[in-house]
């Protein structure tokens, strides 16, 4: 099964950019010599438009370039006085988060974002008594998804109904799993009789453990996270399972989520820790 | 029985490149080398199917700078001088590699293939090759749709007006060339930023194509993964790119077009001839490039200089192979796809066109190949056109909101903007806001007005082209790009005062009247929402 799925593990676009970048620039082939010494990079266009606009773009998930002009008028009726600087607020709409950036003479700025929130930028003047006067606003826009949206009921997400789902998504070439489906394996009820649960994660698990590490830039420790999970309940299918083929020493492992910020203490642990620690 | 389709789409676009204020322009050849390596090819091989009766389906867009390019008469005349220097040449070739068993094939080749070339475009096709792909169409095997005017990235344009203006001109200019409305567009490098499909819906254009992501991370999560479309609009149907199949035939180092017996495109008589042997065929300026006549295989992993020579018939036997190995992948991957969908599903495989023959040799024969035996070797797969699809099954496709996306590398909008290549959008962005503007106060211009509002679209049209930005991140020909970005923007800004201001300068006007003919149907007032 393993080398059946393997065949379909094509969805690398992180790992590609530079040989995707390479073929694309293909069409437009790079002139490695010129003779030209006068070179013609096109007529003039204006470094200023006296206007006042706050623009606001995405670039991917994480960063959105952010440019602004303000008119003379406005630049000499808040900026004669020294003491008065510009801030570039980032709300984040949907937490309710603010960020403020004293951006200076900038007329531009790139700043990172979290992917499908919808974010809004302000530009504001902030005199030395803090008081804060806006002066412009730009639209709304929302970050795209880098992830499933997901919004199954989580006790169904490991019903049989949805083998047909994973599979699809999986052969797509996607990664079906997202932060918040991780949230819900951590808060599963692994009390609970977990005969529904083995079919599918066994299945697709180890795929999506190899997803997650080539293409979404994950950190390490959430794939070793599932990795830990399928190891302390399924420690039968332990062969079938491993990625890496190497041992994991179970305190550093918890050390590390900790820091991750997963309180991560499993009951089972004392019965399965010999398998762990070989 | 048929148990699922492929959907193969072939996106061919070229940025609209034409100078008549220079005898001898070097960016013209990205025109000129795409009809000869291939156009034409892709043409010949589709006519040649379609008289031994195999069926099949292709959709391909044609975009609409590529489509005025082709009946440009100007352009039309430069290719056939340029064209009739490779046919003297490649004769030349045949002459001097006569006792040389290594190169002799080959020569031979490329004579044929120049000659094969000039015949088409002059005497088939009397020098519109658009004619061409009209008759595939009016023949049932080719689907071909738009594009968003001059390939804008729509992700990045501003304002709703501007956008709708790209998809209407668009819209429009197919007409203009195919004789009716196309059913579909190409957006722009798969572009979609959730704001469009009111637009489709409006303009009546059916579907259109997203990468894998676009759909796969839509909302809600989509039941057949991309092995169906998924519906985003009353009417509007988006298909999503399928990961696996395209990555065979796309990646330079897994995928087939890599194989080491294929011909390498690096390797060119421009640089390895005698210099003053190949002089009369390089551009005016004398510098040595690619001339278009390549007598290596990839070879291997090694410098360029290792190279072994090109031998035609295994290329040929090569493409043979690989579309087998293909077509057996694909029947795989529907007899699994059947377990587990309750409808046939439908392989997505969008590409450029200009993979096929221009940098991928042999990928024309590859896809005649490859139609051949789906018609005469199975009966599981069938190519199908995205209308056939959505006609069978929109009964069982569900509703979506795909997620923004787009193919270019990382997949959003990275390639389009970043740090080499953002200062563009504040120009591009307030050149959309006075484009409205102007339409609104200019609500029904006539005579001279009216030419000065007209050529501010187009100058603004050709400024949104999303070759510029795409060229200044990938670093080819920089200098270039940067230049026909400020030139539009300079010309759009100085029509714009002159409007403004009410001096009208006509001898301007002309001037780049003459030089960025494109949309000589356009309609300022599209502008105006």
């Amino acid at each position: 099964m393993d080398n059946f799925f393997s065949s379909w593990i094509k969805f690398t676009k992180t790992e590609n950019v530079e040989e995707i970048k390479e073929l694309e620039g293909k069409k437009f082939p790079i002139e490695s010599e010129k003779s030209e010494i006068f070179i013609d990079w096109g007529e003039e266009i204006p470094d200023y438009y006296n206007k006042n606009y706050l623009r606001i773009l995405y670039q991917d998930p994480y960063r959105i370039f952010v440019y602004w002009e303000l008119d003379i008028d406005t630049i000499s009726k808040y900026f004669n006085d020294m003491g008065n600087k510009l801030i570039l607020k980032m709300h984040n709409l949907t937490d309710n988060i603010t960020i403020n950036i004293n951006v200076g003479n900038a007329t531009s700025w790139w700043v990172h974002t979290t992917p499908d929130k919808k974010y809004r930028a302000t530009l504001v003047v902030k005199r030395e008594n803090g008081e804060e006067i806006q002066l412009l606003r730009s639209k709304t826009i929302e970050t795209p998804r880098d992830c499933i949206y997901w919004k199954t009921d989580e006790h169904k997400i490991f019903s049989r109904e949805n083998l047909n789902f994973f599979e699809l998504f999986t052969i797509s070439g996607a990664l079906p799993i997202n932060w918040d489906f991780l949230e819900k394996l951590k808060n599963y009820p692994w009390d609970e009789p977990l005969f529904k649960v083995p079919e599918i994660l066994l299945r697709y698990l180890p795929l999506w453990l190899k997803l997650i590490l080539r293409q979404l830039n994950l950190t390490i420790p959430l794939s070793f996270f599932i990795e830990y999970i399928l190891k302390v309940y399924f420690p039968q299918e332990l062969h079938s399972i491993i990625l890496s083929g190497e041992n994991i020493d179970v305190e550093k492992l918890e050390e590390i989520l900790k820091t991750k910020g997963y309180d991560f203490t499993l009951p089972i642990q004392s019965s399965s820790s010999s398998n762990m620690k070989k | 029985m048929t148990k699922g389709f492929l959907n193969i789409v072939l996106h061919a676009h070229l940025p609209f490149v034409r100078h008549p204020e220079y005898e001898d322009f070097l960016e013209e050849d990205w025109l000129f080398e795409a009809i000869s390596e291939t156009y034409i090819p892709l043409l010949d091989r589709f006519t040649a199917l379609l008289r031994d009766g195999v069926k099949f389906k292709i959709t391909m867009s044609i975009t609409p700078p590529l489509s005025e390019m082709l009946v440009d008469p100007l352009l039309q005349s430069r290719y056939i001088k340029h064209i009739e220097k490779l046919v003297e040449l490649s004769e030349k070739e045949v002459i001097r590699n006569k006792n040389n068993p290594d190169f002799y094939d080959t020569a031979i080749m490329y004579r044929n293939h120049f000659k094969n070339a000039l015949e088409i475009f002059k005497n088939v096709y009397g020098g519109n090759i658009l004619n061409g792909f009209k008759y595939l169409q009016e023949n049932g095997v080719l689907e071909i749709i738009t594009c968003n005017a001059t390939h804008g990235f729509l992700p990045l344009i501003n304002s709703q007006e501007a956008k709708y203006a790209q998809i209407k001109v668009g819209k429009e200019n197919y007409k203009k060339h195919f004789g009716r409305y196309p059913r579909g567009i190409w957006l722009a490098e798969c572009g979609y930023d959730g704001e469009i499909e009111n637009i489709l819906s409006r303009e009546n254009l059916n579907f259109f194509f997203l990468d894998t992501h676009g759909i796969l991370f839509g909302k809600p999560h989509p039941k057949y993964g991309v092995f169906a479309p998924v519906k985003v609009k009353e009417n509007v149907y988006a298909f999503g790119r399928d990961g696996e199949s395209s990555e065979e035939v796309w990646s330079s180092q897994r995928g087939y077009p890599g194989d080491y017996y294929y011909r390498e495109f690096y390797r060119d008589l421009g640089y390895d001839a005698d210099y003053e042997y190949i002089k009369p065929y390089l551009h005016s300026d004398g510098v040595r490039r690619n001339v278009g006549i390549k007598y290596y295989r990839i070879t291997g992993k090694v410098d360029l200089g290792a190279k072994k020579p090109y031998i035609p018939q295994i290329g040929l036997e090569k493409a043979a192979i690989h579309a087998g190995d293909f077509l057996g992948k694909r029947i795989n991957q529907v007899h699994h796809l059947n377990n587990f969908m309750d409808i046939p599903p439908i392989i997505t495989i969008p590409f450029d066109a200009e993979l096929f023959g221009h940098w991928w040799f042999e990928g024309p024969m590859f896809l005649e190949y490859l139609l051949r035996k789906i018609h005469y070797d199975q009966d599981i797969i069938e190519t199908i056109s995205p209308p056939e699809y959505i006609e069978m099954f929109h009964e069982k496709i569900e509703e979506q909101k795909p997620n923004p996306s787009s193919w270019g590398a990382d997949g959003y909008n990275f390639v389009w903007l970043n740090g080499k290549n953002d200062w563009i959008y504040r120009h591009q962005h307030m050149a959309e806001d006075r484009m409205v503007e102007l339409a609104k106060k200019f609500p029904e211009a006539k005579g001279l007005l009216k030419r000065f509002l007209n050529q501010c679209a187009r100058e603004l049209l050709l400024a949104e082209s999303s070759d510029w930005a795409f060229i200044m991140t990938t670093g080819t020909t920089v200098p270039y790009a940067t230049k026909r970005f400020k030139d539009h923007i300079h010309r759009f800004n100085k029509l714009y005062e002159m409007i403004l201001s009410g001096n009208l300068d006509e001898n301007y006007l002309k001037d780049i009247e003459n030089k960025d003919t494109i949309f000589q149907e356009i309609d300022y007032r599209v502008y105006a929402g």
